[in-house]
């Protein structure tokens, strides 16, 4: 019987094992250390390795992050907690300007061991500037590698990777599974980057959902299939670097893509990935593809209409039944 | 700038189809030259052009039928515009999308051969494009199911599962189409009957070999066709057509005879069959049978029919049941000639006898008229003599 | 500690170099060799030799895009600083970086970096490194008064005071950050007065002599390696040519300024210091042909060396 995490205690997990793993491991953010992390995916670290390794920092996210970047670039490997992914945009310059582009325009001299964790997508009446998934502001970045997990065990065999490895990594974490336990390995396990996981199998339709909206992608293939309807649920893992091929082999089965994002929806992932299958995959297609995302909003506070601004079980399985339409 | 129109080549035609465009578009032809062949009831013809020039647009393509008078190609002249030609071009591709339809013609529905779409785009999916290209499936002939009449992967695989169901297609043109076209339109409108006889056959086999020893051929067609007519003039009745309300008796006796030929059945006419000799009989259907076979038979060799006459004999047929062939009133159909056992003078006999069969129209005749006239026939045949 | 005369000859030679490598480049510049925008040093050489002769080899050190002097100072190869400068593929980044990022990483130069401010915080993350490998090394920040007045200079000496870092920052201060003077920039006279917002040193320095600026160096540098944390040294200095090779620069300075701050030069100051310290004259007119010859290999080499191959665009992103 495999045991069950949830996705906060996977982390945690992970953290705690590559600190101990190795001594250039360090944590760094705000409320990190004495109060855990606001999510409580820090907690017990400042316990187990002292405030040298677990440190809090004063409200100064350029700085810290700086910071971050000039002591991975010459021996540690920190990973730094954004409270809010809103909040990296506070930071924006040291990330795309110096963490992005270190390595290259040094001539590959300089190694920038990063990482970046942050959550997303609060959906808990936060607000505009605290409820973002910025995450497509990255992918226009070249030198970010960047990771979404959707699951617990996902999550640890991820952010294990990340740590690993010698490029700087943006960690998007959602914040509406935080609590949902999943099954998690107990042996030590990574998992790769650029390997997306087809989370469920199907023949009519392809959808490819990205981190929160994995769990509903899936929902929707359990309730079609009763209908007669198979779906299939690619989770991409990581949008750098992008598994595109698992994605294209797969619509060249079903002919028919759906991409679901709680992102607003222009310049979205979905974007990029509609171009992409179009661009490799333009004879297999069946029916235009159909991205499903968050409405070209800021997110509100008031509960109705923040519901509204992320794609529910609902609004997934009407896309899906109006592609086969 | 000339149009090439449908030609009437028979005062009764009143559409052809196209066989085949003797020229490929672009290519030059003198006047005179034969540019298209057509056909229509079962004959072809070749059509000259009417000048010289280039051809410069099929309007009607080959399987395709067309009333007569209408456009089925544009020759260019020297000194010809584009605007012209297109104009041309534009106006004769609506006329022959949208045919005239004669008042009171009924219109014949061709379900299996959907027409071209020869204007507007084809929207398809991206896959369906793939798949039709791939199995070689016209994407404009196809119907779309999805969004818009949007042509879906699925409505490329139906037609391609469907036609794997077949390892041929033959388009219904020509001779079969016409056939076709007749049977189905007979056999709606004349209730058919049947009385068969059987023919001894004994006396027609003598006559024939004492004619061949005496150095005359004469063919059992020949017999049966004199024996067939000189009943008819007896029972006249047999020998007439149904117009409207008005049943019509014809004059003359011109007997249609049924000749399998490559591309279909045909029958061409003998006539005033009664009048004619064993000898002459044989000539003719000998003459008519080799036309049919070369494609060379004319108007003239197809009009005027009264009665019809077909043997599936040389197949080792006894005994068929025909179709009439309109808008006459009956039709015999002969079976092979076999040595049969038969009783007489309280012995049993080997005997050469023949299976007839005669469908008769019941509008026009009942089954009592009808068995007589077989039996006449019969009686006939058992004691013909040469002239 | 006093320098030794053999120590102050090694000074005035890469001083020289500086100087003679930089009025080379401006040339190139002028002759259109140079493909990006090129910060010349030319008059602050004391800056960059003053505190770098008191660092060890791997001691490092973070600049700015006026970065060439620190890449020599730090005892970087003149021949992969000019060929990165003219964006060739024997330079020190392959011609990736070129003179704003130009970053001699073996010789303890960690980055250049070009967005102002930057590697203040970068450079707290450096000490940060250094405090938990628990080694005595050093990290010498650069940068102009212009820098002082970003978020990032605020963050980052606020986290190095913090923790207590082995940082040295060193605030070049040439009056300029572009045209726009630092009078009108801020109200303070002097930067090194933000150090005590950070409860750290703050010290002001003649930044055109080699000495004083390597004696306030000195002590900056022993106090960081020593676990004192890090100091503000604040230089006053002045640059010749305007902000980029091709601007005058006396748009928005006058030429009566200029003259007096070349009256100035700490490159003939020191020389003559040298002088009546006991140099000979032969040594220092070896010294001066012998960086001349320097300079101009270095400058062939650049302009021999091949850009690199197309190929290249794609590597290094990761």
């Amino acid at each position: 019987m495999i045991r069950e995490l949830s996705m906060v205690e996977a982390l945690r997990e992970a953290l705690a094992e590559e600190m101990r793993r190795d001594p250039a491991v360090i944590v760094m953010g705000e409320d990190v250390g004495v109060l855990g992390g606001v999510y409580k995916v820090t907690d017990g670290l400042l316990k187990e390795f002292g405030p040298e390794r677990v440190r809090d920092t004063p409200i100064s996210e350029e700085g810290f992050v700086g910071a971050a970047i000039g002591a991975a670039a010459t021996g540690l490997r920190p990973v730094v907690e954004i409270m809010y992914s809103d909040f990296l945009a506070n930071c924006m310059s040291q990330i795309v300007n110096f963490a992005a582009k270190m390595h290259y325009s040094s001539g590959g001299q300089v190694r920038v061991p990063l990482v970046i964790r942050t959550m997303v997508g609060h959906g808990r009446g936060h607000g505009g500037d605290h409820s973002q998934v910025p995450i497509p502001w990255f992918m226009n970045v070249p030198g970010l590698r960047l990771v979404v997990p959707a699951t617990p065990r996902d999550a640890k065999g991820l952010l294990k990777t990340a740590i690993r490895g010698d490029s700087p990594v943006l960690f998007f974490e959602p914040h509406l599974l935080y609590r949902t336990k999943g099954p998690v390995p107990e042996e030590d396990y990574a998992l790769p980057f650029g390997r997306a996981d087809i989370k469920r199998r199907g023949d009519d339709v392809t959808v490819v959902a990205i981190s929160a909206m994995v769990p509903r992608a899936v929902e929707v293939h359990e309730r079609l299939r009763d209908e007669g309807i198979s779906v299939e649920v690619v989770d991409p893992m990581t949008l750098n670097p992008l598994d595109i091929d698992t994605i294209v082999e797969s619509v060249k089965r079903t002919n028919r893509l759906v991409t679901v994002e709680y992102s607003p929806k222009t310049g979205g992932i979905g974007a990029e990935i509609a171009a992409l299958v179009v661009e490799k995959a333009f004879d297999y297609l069946d029916a235009p593809i159909v991205r499903v995302a968050a409405p070209d909003v800021p997110v509100p506070v008031s509960p109705p209409l923040e519901k509204m601004t992320v794609p529910s079980v609902e609004a997934i399985m009407e896309a899906v039944k109006g592609i086969l339409a | 700038m000339r149009r090439i129109l449908m030609p009437r080549m028979d005062i009764d035609m009143e559409k052809g189809s196209v066989v085949e465009w003797m020229k490929p578009e672009g290519e030059a032809v003198a006047e005179g030259e034969p540019v298209v062949k057509i056909m229509s009831e079962k004959v072809t013809y070749e059509v000259p052009s009417p000048a010289s020039g280039t051809l410069h647009k099929i309007i009607v393509t080959a399987a395709s039928e067309a009333s007569i008078g209408q456009v089925i190609g544009l020759l260019r002249e020297q000194g010809d515009t584009e605007e012209e030609l297109e104009a041309a071009v534009n106006e004769a591709v609506v006329r022959h999308a949208e045919p005239e339809r004669k008042e009171g013609e009924r219109r014949v529905e061709v379900v299996s051969h959907a027409p071209r779409r020869e204007t507007a785009r084809i929207v398809a999916s991206p896959v369906a494009k793939r798949l039709a290209e791939e199995h070689g499936v016209d994407l404009a002939r196809i119907v779309g199911t999805g969004p818009e009449g949007r042509i879906t992967k699925e409505d490329v695989l139906r037609l391609v599962e469907e036609a794997s169901q077949f390892s041929e297609t033959i388009p219904l043109t020509g001779v079969r189409r016409t056939v076709a076209e007749r049977m189905a339109e007979s056999f709606r409108a004349a209730p058919h009957a049947t009385v068969t006889i059987d023919v001894d056959m004994s006396h027609a086999v003598d006559l024939r070999k004492r004619l061949q020893e005496s150095g005359v051929d004469v063919s059992y067609n020949a017999l049966i066709i004199k024996a067939t007519a000189m009943a008819l003039r007896e029972l006249p009745i047999l020998n007439s057509t149904l117009k409207g309300t008005e049943i019509k008796v014809w004059k003359a006796v011109n007997i249609c005879v049924a000749i399998d030929t490559p591309s279909g059945l045909v029958a061409p006419v003998v006539k005033n069959a009664d009048q004619r000799s064993l000898v002459d009989l044989t000539g003719m259907v000998e003459e008519l049978a080799s036309k049919a076979k070369e494609e060379r038979l004319t108007a003239e060799d197809m009009k005027g029919g009264t009665f019809t006459i077909t043997n599936l004999g040389m197949f080792g047929v006894d005994q068929f049941q025909p179709i009439i062939n309109p808008p006459q009133a009956a039709i015999l159909a002969v079976g092979r000639i076999s040595q049969r056992p038969v009783v007489e003078g309280g012995g049993i006999m080997a005997k050469p006898t023949a299976t007839m069969s005669l469908a008769f129209d019941h509008r026009i005749v009942d089954g009592a008229p009808a068995a007589r006239f077989l039996s006449r026939l019969r009686d006939i045949l058992q004691a013909l003599e040469e002239e | 500690m006093a320098l030794s005369l053999n120590e102050m000859l090694q000074m005035y030679r890469q001083m020289l170099e500086i100087r003679r490598f930089e009025e080379n480049i401006a040339d190139l510049y002028h002759k259109g060799k140079v493909p990006s925008s090129a910060h010349l040093y030319i008059g602050q050489e004391a800056v960059a030799v003053g505190v770098c002769s008191n660092l060890r080899r791997n001691d490092y050190v973070l600049t700015t895009h006026r970065g060439h002097a620190h890449n020599l100072a730090k005892g970087g190869s003149m021949r992969k600083l000019a060929a990165e400068i003219l964006g060739k593929a024997t330079g020190l980044c392959k011609g990736k970086g070129g003179s704003m990022r130009a970053t001699s990483f073996s010789d303890g130069v960690v980055y250049s970096c070009s967005i102002v401010g930057a590697n203040i915080p970068i450079s707290a993350g450096v000490g940060l490194s250094i405090k938990m490998r628990k080694t005595d090394q050093v990290v010498a920040c650069f940068f102009g008064e212009g820098a002082a007045n970003i978020g990032d200079f605020h963050e980052g000496l606020n986290l190095a005071a913090l923790w207590c870092l082995p940082v040295v920052y060193v605030c070049e201060n040439n009056l300029y950050a572009l045209s726009v003077s630092q009078t009108r920039s801020t109200l303070l006279e002097d930067i090194a007065t933000r150090a005590s917002a950070y409860g750290i040193p703050g010290v002001v320095v003649n930044g055109n002599d080699a000495l004083a600026v390597h004696e306030a160096a000195e002590k900056a540098v022993e106090n960081a390696r020593n676990g004192r944390g890090p100091t503000l040294i604040e230089c006053k200095t002045y640059r010749w040519l305007g902000h980029h090779a091709g601007d005058p620069g006396l748009d928005y300075r006058t030429k009566e300024e200029v003259e007096t701050w070349k009256r100035r030069d700490p490159v003939k100051i020191f020389r003559e210091l040298l002088l009546s310290k006991g140099a000979a004259e032969e040594n220092v007119g070896a010294i001066e042909a012998e960086v001349e010859e320097a300079v101009r290999d270095a400058m062939d080499f650049a302009l021999m060396s091949p850009y690199a191959d197309p190929k290249e665009l794609l590597t290094d992103v990761f």
